[in-house]
């Protein structure tokens, strides 16, 4: 039992059972019409020539009745036929009746009667349709037809029926069965393949006939899936090594200096001095991990508590008169050119470190005397911020690749940071539903956002994101 | 009206003393009796260490339960509590403390960082929080800048030193000089003077000034305060604001 039921469960089963039933009531329609034809249509015929039969004999001249009658009986020899003809008083005078039916009418209309055979050495009555009718000098004709013969045609019928149908729902149950039995064998191999899966092993995959059919397909699909895990697994593997030698690297910069202080005597400047650069070490440790567990908690966020009007406008502005004196000092010219944009619904200190990040690299990566400019306008995709340098600018190349973590691209300049920067912006970004892009600016690049006006739909994209999860 | 500060009395200190304020024999604070409720041993022990060489007198509580039972037994000037303890969580001790005693100061220390918990840890009663790890440093300036408050004038002026601060004109005079600011350099300026002779380091400038819960990449406060110094500072007389290096700096209180 424990074998058959899931068959019985089986899509491949039901479907079978579901065809089995559908093919047997054509069938059974096909043979109720056969039924119909051979009683119904087939008496009726039967009938309309005993009829039409029996009044051809009455109209025929009084003398050539009894030799038709004769002629009819001797003419059948499937003895199928009764004819006969009676005198006033009953008797037989010709024909093949041994007697006139007790039931019989004579008034011309077929009548279903018991009647009696004059020489076949028969003794039970056979079922007849007949026809009685007086003629005009008093004799009573009768002509009739055995019925038999159309009930053996009945019983065929039902026999055939009950051969075609039975062994054909059979047929369809069994096959349905079987298929249920094929597939739920393939299902449970897949079942057995993806707890490897389940457990870490990845390499596997779904065996495939290579037929195209849906249920291949639906394998290719889940080979194709888990292809695309393991080449994500793989670039969360680097990023993991990424974080770790960035984390790690100024650790063991800060041991390796303490260790040495350890040995060896030491001035009270040179402790100092090492005891500093152990600590920088730490710190910077410290900032890496923070600024990850930032991101984390961006990319984790579905949080939107914090979410009210935000001005585009004004963040610009604020940010231009945040990191203005740091430009100047380094002989870079800030340029506003804010035109109104419609409010935005969003996070406002959030939207302010994603421009503030934008605005700090943009100063970073450009040379000094070079300009970073500022541009919010109204446009058809939503209002959008531009922050565009002319520094040396990101080749297409490696665009794609600015919003990664720990990415950096060797500019030549050397520049601080941990590369974490476009990273969260992009995070916040996602987070608001923004588009974030990164153009040529023809010298220097520009970083686009789009954001949506506070009135449309903001629907969190469900976008595929490479590094969801790195941290967490 | 004009309010006088008080000078404090103590010298900013600078170069290689990692303490600005080396103890303070004048001191006011000096004495001040800390709670510290921290699970950690060895973080503790250095964080007392660090108080007590400051000049507080400090009590160590390994967990909630302790901390608020020694809370109960003494007054202190100052709870500072972790997010995370055994027994009793950090906010709930808060949240206790405060249904009795709704002014002493309590800075947080937590290792979460979200902005979630911070705004749940002030909300629990907490005045200030902190994420570890944190600089000793920092630490110092906060638990100085609780016990101290700012200085909440009444009057329309703030002076300290050669400096007035004209808070309805929202001008800034050094003598009969007017010094022309940016409204951000004024604020940042009226931050420091209401904290006279006290350590601000940078989070607390960007907190406190900009509103800002995230730390630039780049150096903008050092860059905003050498501006300012530039336009506040006169020739050959000693910067009005002291740069402690790796730490933050100090509006000189002295005249």
């Amino acid at each position: 039992m424990n074998n058959i039921l899931p068959i019985l469960r089986s899509t491949a089963f039901r479907t079978a059972a579901a065809v089995a039933s559908a093919f047997t009531s054509g069938v059974v329609l096909l043979f109720a019409f056969i039924y119909w034809q051979t009683t119904v249509s087939e008496t009726a015929r039967i009938t309309n020539i005993i009829v039409s039969q029996s009044e051809l004999i009455r109209g025929a001249p009084p003398e050539q009745i009894l030799w038709m009658v004769q002629t009819h009986v001797a003419a059948d020899l499937h003895r199928v036929t009764f004819a006969a003809l009676f005198d006033r008083q009953g008797e037989p005078i010709a024909g093949n009746l041994q007697h006139m039916p007790p039931d019989l009418l004579p008034d011309g209309k077929p009548h279903w009667v018991e009647a009696l055979a004059v020489d076949d050495g028969r003794t039970e009555p056979e079922r007849v349709i007949a026809v009685a009718r007086r003629l005009g000098d008093g004799r009573l004709l009768v002509i009739g037809r055995n019925i038999e013969e159309l009930a053996n045609l009945r019983r065929l019928v039902t026999r055939a029926l009950a051969l075609g149908v039975i062994p054909a729902v059979l047929l369809a149950l069994g096959v349905g069965a079987w298929m249920g039995q094929r597939t739920g064998w393939r299902v449970r191999s897949w079942q057995r393949i993806l707890t490897h899966v389940r457990e870490g092993q990845l390499g596997v995959r779904l065996p495939t006939r290579e037929n195209g059919d849906d249920v291949d397909q639906l394998a290719a699909s889940v080979n194709h899936m888990l292809d695309e895990l393991v080449r994500l697994l793989g670039e969360l593997h680097n990023v993991g090594n990424t974080i770790a030698h960035d984390l790690r690297t100024p650790l063991a910069r800060a041991r390796a200096q303490l260790e040495r202080t350890r040995r060896g005597t030491h001035s009270r400047e040179d402790l100092e001095r090492a005891i500093e650069k152990a600590m920088a070490g730490l710190d910077q440790s410290i900032s890496i991990t923070t600024s990850l567990l930032r991101l984390a908690e961006i990319e984790g966020s579905r949080r939107r508590d914090a979410f009210g009007p935000v001005d585009l406008v004004d963040i610009a502005r604020e940010v231009a008169e945040f990191y203005e004196p740091a430009a100047e000092q380094k002989g870079i010219t800030i340029h506003l050119d804010l035109l109104h944009c419609p409010p935005l619904f969003g996070d406002h200190d959030l939207l302010f470190e994603a421009v503030a990040n934008l605005v700090d690299n943009a100063v970073k990566f450009t040379p000094p005397g070079g300009t970073v400019r500022l541009l919010t306008e109204a446009t058809p995709a939503g209002p959008q911020l531009r922050v565009a340098d002319n520094g040396p600018g990101i080749p297409a190349s490696v665009r794609a690749n600015v919003f990664k973590r720990f990415f950096r691209f060797d500019t030549g300049a050397n520049v601080p940071g941990i590369g974490l920067g476009l990273c969260l912006v992009a995070a916040i970004a996602k987070l608001h539903g923004y588009a974030l892009a990164v153009e040529d600016a023809r010298p220097g690049c520009v970083v686009v956002l789009t954001c949506r006006p506070s009135g449309a739909p903001s629907v969190p994209e469900p976008a595929r994101d490479e590094y969801a999860g790195a941290m967490h | 009206m004009e309010a006088r500060m008080d000078p404090q009395g103590r010298q900013a200190g600078g170069g290689m003393d990692p303490r600005p304020h080396g103890g303070g024999e004048a001191d006011a604070m000096a004495g001040a009796r800390v709670l510290l409720v921290e699970d950690d041993v060895e973080l503790a022990e250095d964080v007392r260490g660090d108080l007590v060489d400051r000049g507080y007198d400090v009590e160590v509580a390994r967990t909630g339960g302790e901390g608020a039972r020694l809370a109960g037994l003494a007054s202190f000037d100052l709870l500072i509590v972790d997010r995370m303890l055994p027994e009793i969580d950090g906010l709930t001790l808060v949240e206790q403390l405060r249904e009795t005693d709704p002014t002493t100061p309590v800075l947080i220390i937590s290792a979460l960082a979200d902005v979630d918990e911070r705004v749940r840890g002030l909300k629990a009663g907490g005045d200030d929080y902190l994420t570890k790890p944190f600089a000793l440093v920092e630490l110092g300036a906060r638990v100085e800048a609780l016990l101290r408050r700012p200085l909440q004038t009444r009057t329309t002026a703030l002076r300290v030193g050669p400096l007035t601060l004209d808070l309805i004109d929202r001008v800034a005079r050094r003598g009969e000089r007017v010094i022309d600011l940016l409204p951000r350099e004024f604020k940042l300026l009226e931050y420091l003077m209401r904290r006279p002779g006290q350590l601000a380091t940078r989070a607390m400038l960007l907190e406190g000034v900009w509103r800002y819960r995230f730390i630039p990449e780049t150096n903008l406060v050092d860059v905003h305060i050498g501006k300012l110094r530039r336009k506040i500072d006169e020739d050959g007389q000693p910067s009005l604001i002291q740069v402690v290096r790796g730490q933050g700096f100090v509006f000189r209180a002295d005249e």
